[in-house]
């Protein structure tokens, strides 16, 4: 169950209903900050006292950690629940390339480039990769230094600096001053040096130990000192009996965290890529660090270092990220109505779908890529897709008769033809009786639409 | 703990073999890291209480039914999958006892299959039997789905007689258990599913599916008279799950002779609801609801129905990695909500899904790369 309730924080408020915080009542501004669309301080009525209580209530049990700086800045952690349909998913997962002082001046830039190019259009939104990773295969302070010269002056995104020894990653951060890298790592043997720096370079700093005790007892020994912007990574074992440990691992901090045991109340993160060590079959090894990735982001990783830069094998996790993160409390959907794309007359098709985000996007996305001249009737469907509202009644007859007058499609086009797809083939005779146009059932996936229109229109 | 404090109360440096001669073995063991530490970082962990860790185990009242598909007293194989007494792979708290399992797609019919999973099974594709072997033989299947689509009547519409004589072949050519699958017509599911349990008798087999939609109970009575078990499918809702299965049960049938299917969406396509879905139906399984404790089902070969995964798109990349990719994932994704068993298609697929179970149970020797070296790794 979710950890604090609304009623909960809005017990901690002054409850003036005073609207100086923007909203309506003390309850609807309580359910903005739980969103985290309000904070603490957007409340000019409370004491300092009171404040202090209201974030400490409200602070989630997962600390959300920044790296990057500007508009490139990302927040990952900051997460309140186990499952998702507990609360919702705040910050997606950060998702870094891997980039060595060893690669040659050619792959480095391809790697920038991959990281800088790469974007999906999916359901109304771009998803796009987060950072770069640096890490030091050679083990020398000058050559790291250069690689991360090039890079920062390619890639304004956060980058993580990779390296066990001090000397390294200092020659790094020397380089990025103000840009609020991450350090990886601090471990048993480092860790000082590495907090040293890490509060020197104003860095955020990865923990690293594969065994849970002595990471809590680093991050035990780091939060005495004051600094708390730390991520966690407990080791990623990908074959073997290790995987099963490894998901243990993660699960158990992430529950422990919720649990409110603090040194483990950190973000994790997770290195899919050294599947790579040892590998000489490139697409197996891609298929397998993608496949491995997905796992531990739905196993609770707030940050995946890839080496692969195919677009094929990075493609799942960015989908999968769309999908885990969106809030389960709503069905997202878009406005109603008609639309227009390129320049229709009054000869063109007039096709129909429905309002869930998904379907929308996906329909208008392919009528767009294939420029064609068409109308588009999106009707109200509670954002249900197109099978799943036929089930439910929310995608019939009367709604499309309705959406034809209101929306003045008559005087655009002369003739009495619509398009449905394939899958609400079923309601055909009942928008016939109830709109008095032709309906033809058009394919089954829109992206078969333009050849489908080829062939039976005109 | 406070000799060992006052051991190293103004200390600046200290070589380690001088200090253990001076504490017990006991001591060292609550200390691990002193052994392997530097004197310094012994001065640090003398500061603050060093942090004990304790695995954040619930308790749970009740566990997930096993259920077996098979002849129950045969020389043939059998599955069993279910019992699990935790969530979804939390193997600190509780144990799975079964191992989850993948069943392996064929079809009465050549339909227009994805081109990169075609390629697998050319010369089979109009021989259900055929297939069936070879789903065996050369895919290692412990258990195949035979999905009889050509009865759909918008299809080829053929007869309960002739799906009979499709089922009667394939249980003639291989000798693992079967799943059978009508063709998802609810008119004509109730007619298929019924003359299929009969010629069953005895195999125990899962019916796929009955839902609230069709005549359900036709096709439970089958179940119940020729002894066979059924899938009960309801979309994404777990209040629905629970009151098809209270409805099937009320038709006579037992509660460890039925599975669920609350719908795999694919990754991209829905996917998100089923993770909830299923997390949501295991926990309530683990709190008690005895009509929620049935093992589940994905029918992860949904994962086809999203475009990433055979859409010809040169951006995208070949859709023949692409493709198993999706399925792949998308199957992982339910198995780590808390499916026991999955519909798969792509035989690279359905590799991957298997490695991935047979790591988690500890069947794999591999050896992984040592995660501490990723840093230096070079990768050719
Ligand atoms: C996700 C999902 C849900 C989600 C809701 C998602 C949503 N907002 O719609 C939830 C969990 C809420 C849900 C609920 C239900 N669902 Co549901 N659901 C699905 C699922 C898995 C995926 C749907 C999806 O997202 N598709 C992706 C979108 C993009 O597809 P689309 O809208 O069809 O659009 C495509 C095409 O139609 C075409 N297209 C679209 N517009 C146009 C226009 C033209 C002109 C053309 C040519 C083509 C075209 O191109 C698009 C891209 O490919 C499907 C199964 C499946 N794999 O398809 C079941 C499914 C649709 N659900 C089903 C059912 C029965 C239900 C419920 C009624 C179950 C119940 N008993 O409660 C409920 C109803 C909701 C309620 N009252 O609460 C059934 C429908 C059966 C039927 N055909 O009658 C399905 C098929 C599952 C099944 N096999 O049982 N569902
Ligand atoms: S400003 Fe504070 S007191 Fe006033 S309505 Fe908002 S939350 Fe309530």
């Amino acid at each position: 169950m979710a950890r604090i309730t609304a009623m909960q924080v809005y017990g901690l408020l002054p409850k003036k209903n005073c609207k100086a915080c923007g909203e309506e009542t003390c309850m609807s501004f309580a359910l903005k900050l739980m969103n985290r669309e309000k904070t603490p301080f957007d409340c000019p009525n409370l004491s300092g006292a009171e404040r202090e209580a209201l974030i400490d209530f409200i602070t989630p049990p997962v600390r959300e950690v920044r790296i990057g700086s500007g508009d490139n800045e990302i927040r990952i952690g900051g997460e309140e629940v186990l499952y998702r349909h507990e609360l919702k998913l705040f910050n997606p997962t950060a998702l870094a390339i891997d980039i060595s002082d060893s690669m040659s001046a050619e792959e480095i830039d391809e790697r920038i480039e991959f990281v800088q190019n790469y974007c999906v259009e999916r359901v109304g939104e771009t998803l796009t990769l987060d950072a770069l990773s640096i890490r030091s295969q050679s083990g020398d302070a000058k050559k790291f230094s250069s690689t991360v010269e090039v890079v920062s002056e390619k890639f304004s995104g956060p980058i993580v600096l990779c390296s066990l020894k001090p000397e390294v990653i200092e020659s790094g951060l020397k380089i990025l001053k103000d840009r609020k890298p991450l350090i990886y790592a601090a471990t048993e043997g480092n860790w000082e040096d590495m907090l040293d720096l890490a509060k020197k370079y104003n860095a955020a700093l990865a923990v690293y130990s594969e065994d849970i005790e002595s990471l809590g007892n680093l991050t035990r020994e780091i939060s005495a000192t004051g600094f708390l912007d730390m991520i966690l990574d407990p080791g990623l074992n990908v074959i073997g009996n290790g995987l099963r440990n490894s998901l243990n691992t993660y699960t158990m901090i992430r529950k422990s965290a919720i649990k409110e045991v603090k040194e483990l109340g950190y973000p994790l993160m997770a290195v899919p890529a050294v599947i790579w060590k040892g590998s000489d079959d490139k697409i197996a090894t891609s298929f397998y660090e993608s496949f491995i990735g997905c796992v531990f982001m739905d196993k609770f990783a707030s940050l995946i270092i890839m080496h692969s830069i195919d677009y094929w094998a990075a493609l799942p996790l960015l989908t999968l990220r769309q999908n885990i993160y969106t809030d389960p409390r709503t069905e997202p959907e878009v406005d109603s109505g008609m639309f227009t794309y390129g320049n229709p007359d009054e000869n063109s098709p007039v096709l129909v779908t429905t309002n869930f985000s998904l379907t929308y996007f996906t329909v208008s996305s392919d009528l767009r890529r294939f420029n064609l001249d068409c109308y588009l009737l999106v009707v109200d469907a509670k954002g249900f897709a197109v099978d799943t509202a036929v089930a439910t009644n929310d995608l019939n007859g009367s709604k499309i008769r309705d959406l034809i007058k209101n929306s003045g499609l008559e005087d655009k086009v002369k003739h009495k033809k619509l398009i449905i797809p394939l899958l609400a083939s079923q309601i055909r005779g009942d928008i016939e009786d109830k709109t008095g146009w032709d309906v033809v059932v058009g394919p089954r996936d829109s992206s078969q639409i333009p050849g489908f229109l080829k062939e039976h229109w005109e | 703990m406070k000799n060992l404090e006052d051991l190293l109360e103004g200390a600046d440096e200290l070589e380690i073999e001088d200090f253990v001669m001076d504490v017990d073995e006991i001591e060292l063991e609550m200390f691990p890291q002193l052994v392997l530490g530097k004197a310094r970082e012994l001065k640090a962990t003398s500061r603050v209480e060093r942090f004990s860790f304790k695995k954040p185990v619930d308790e749970y009242i009740s566990e997930v039914m096993e259920v077996s598909i098979g002849p129950r007293s045969s020389s043939k194989k059998k599955i069993t999958i279910g019992g699990s007494n935790m969530p979804a792979l939390c193997f600190f708290e509780g144990d799975m006892p079964n191992k989850p399992v993948v069943a392996h797609d064929l079809f009465d019919m050549a339909l227009s299959l994805p081109s990169s999973v075609k390629q697998y099974f050319e010369g089979v594709l109009d021989d259900p039997a055929e297939w069936a072997k070879k789903q065996v033989n050369d895919f290692n299947a412990e258990i195949i789905t035979l999905h009889l689509i050509s009865t759909d009547p918008n299809w080829r519409d053929t007869s309960a007689k002739d799906a009979a004589k499709t089922v009667e072949d394939v249980l003639q050519a291989v000798d693992v258990p079967l799943i059978i699958s009508g063709s998802g017509n609810l008119d004509k599911d109730p007619e298929i599913l019924e003359k299929v349990a009969e010629v069953c008798e005895g195999e125990n087999v899962l019916l796929s599916a009955v839902n609230p939609m069709m005549d359900y109970a036709r096709v439970v009575k089958a179940a119940v008279k020729y002894d066979h078990l059924v899938l009960s499918l309801v979309s994404m809702d777990p209040a629905g799950m629970k009151q098809m299965n209270r409805n099937i049960m009320k038709e006579g049938l037992s509660r460890e002779r039925i599975i669920m299917d609350p719908v795999t969406g694919a990754l991209g396509y829905g996917i998100e609801y089923s993770i909830s879905t299923m997390e949501r139906i295991r926990w309530t399984a683990l709190m008690g609801d005895k009509d929620l404790s049935m093992p589940i089902l994905s029918g992860t070969s949904n994962s086809w129905s999203a475009r990433e995964a055979w859409l010809e798109e040169r951006n995208w990349g070949p859709k023949e990695f692409r493709g198993p990719l999706w399925e792949a994932v998308t199957g992982t994704m339910t198995l780590l909500s808390g499916a026991d068993i999955f519909m798969m298609l792509h035989p690279g697929a359905m590799k991957a899904l298997k490695n991935l179970i047979n790591s988690l149970f500890n069947e794999s020797g591999e050896k992984a790369p040592a995660y501490r070296e990723w840093i230096n790794m070079e990768v050719k």
